[in-house]
């Protein structure tokens, strides 16, 4: 099952201008089989969500992109907004709390014009951040990332044994579905994805429709 | 009664011999004048340290605010930085100019950085300046759509493809 884990859009993200009807329509006009809304600090009312994947016969789920000191966290399972800035232990004792995941989004995301790549990032380098230790899985695929910056991300999980995932970070129709995770079983609901991020079962990469 | 008013920004970074770079910004006005000089590790981009003074100011919040300024020790320089800042030194509790002087200074070392990139395609003329912006461009999803250059239409675009 094929989904793009990072979505934002423009009822919750100001910076977006996705609609969500649009980003179903788009997403599964794309071949995607699922997507995932993980707005900034907000998490969506499950009867939307319900009544939007209704509405295309699409799975449509969520998680919510929350700010940390230690960088942006792509979290599953807090019913909560996060509006407000916090450390990232004090996410994960809020996840672990409610039995969710937290996911390291986009970890070596750099510049407009340059990347951690550019800096000459070691793999060794890269892994020395505290925050590793607190991570579920880490971003392996941001659509909004260098192949570099991506592929740091990769030897960084790989390193550190820490699963991959992939999402766009789309925040209009045409970023839609540049990464994705790949699960190997059918997803039904938040709950499920959940469970299938702490199993693994998973693979993340670029999509190219 | 003649009114003057004076104000002078300076910024900048250089780099340091431990692999490290400086940046430094002060502001020098008639009613206010501060300073902030940060340390910032290379390739993290981590902050690891800060030392700031105010010099000048009517409102004793600001001279208050001066030790805020350490928390800025170990945040590193990057997307949400503006917001991190300004929520853990500026607002009601903090001092909002000395979080500018720290933004200032984390701009000055993403600008000393942004120069290296450009630099081989600038060098260029012509029809090679335009390729050479296509390869930039195809590896920088970033760049895509960030100003009309990049945007669709644009001949810079033509035939751009990002690379994965």
């Amino acid at each position: 099952m094929i989904i793009d884990l990072h979505v934002h859009t423009n009822l919750f993200s100001p910076c977006s201008s996705l609609d969500p009807e649009e980003a179903v329509r788009t997403a599964r006009g794309m071949g995607l089989d699922g997507i995932c809304f993980t707005e900034h600090g907000r998490q969506w009312p499950a009867s939307e969500l319900e009544r939007l994947a209704a509405g295309w016969d699409f799975p449509v789920f969520s998680g919510i992109e929350v700010e940390t000191r230690e960088g942006h966290m792509l979290v599953f399972g807090l019913e909560e907004d996060q509006p407000g800035l916090m450390p990232a232990l004090e996410l994960r004792e809020k996840v672990d709390r409610a039995g969710g995941v937290m996911v390291y989004a986009h970890p070596f995301r750099g510049f407009l014009m340059f990347g951690f790549s550019d800096l000459q990032m070691t793999v060794r380098e890269a892994c020395q951040r505290p925050v590793f230790k607190l991570l579920n899985a880490i971003e392996t695929f941001s659509g909004k990332s260098t192949k570099s910056e991506n592929n740091l991300a990769l030897e960084v999980g790989r390193k550190l044994s820490l699963a991959g995932v992939g999402g766009s970070d789309a925040h209009s129709a045409r970023e839609l579905g540049r990464c994705v995770t790949v699960f190997e079983n059918k997803i039904r609901n938040t709950a499920e994805l959940i469970d299938h991020l702490k199993k693994g079962g998973f693979t993340a990469g670029y999509f190219k429709g | 009664m003649i009114l003057s008013y004076v104000r002078n920004k300076h910024a900048t970074a250089l780099d340091g011999p431990d692999g490290t770079v400086m940046a430094r910004a002060l502001v020098e006005e008639t009613s206010f004048a501060a300073r902030v000089e940060m340390l910032v590790s290379v390739p993290g981009l981590e902050i690891t340290s800060v030392e700031a003074a105010v010099d000048r100011c009517f409102a004793g919040r600001c001279r208050d605010a001066v030790p805020l300024v350490k928390k800025a020790v170990g945040l590193r320089v990057g997307p949400g930085i503006i917001k991190l800042v300004n929520g853990e030194m500026g607002g009601t509790g903090g001092c909002s100019r000395l979080a500018d002087l720290i933004l200032e200074c984390c701009e000055q070392v993403i600008l000393r950085f942004t120069v290296d990139p450009l630099k081989p395609i600038m060098e260029k003329q012509g029809e090679e300046m335009v390729e050479a912006y296509k390869e930039f461009l195809a590896r920088n999803p970033r760049l895509v759509n960030s100003c009309i250059a990049f945007a669709e239409g644009s001949p810079l675009r033509e035939g751009v493809e990002l690379e994965e």
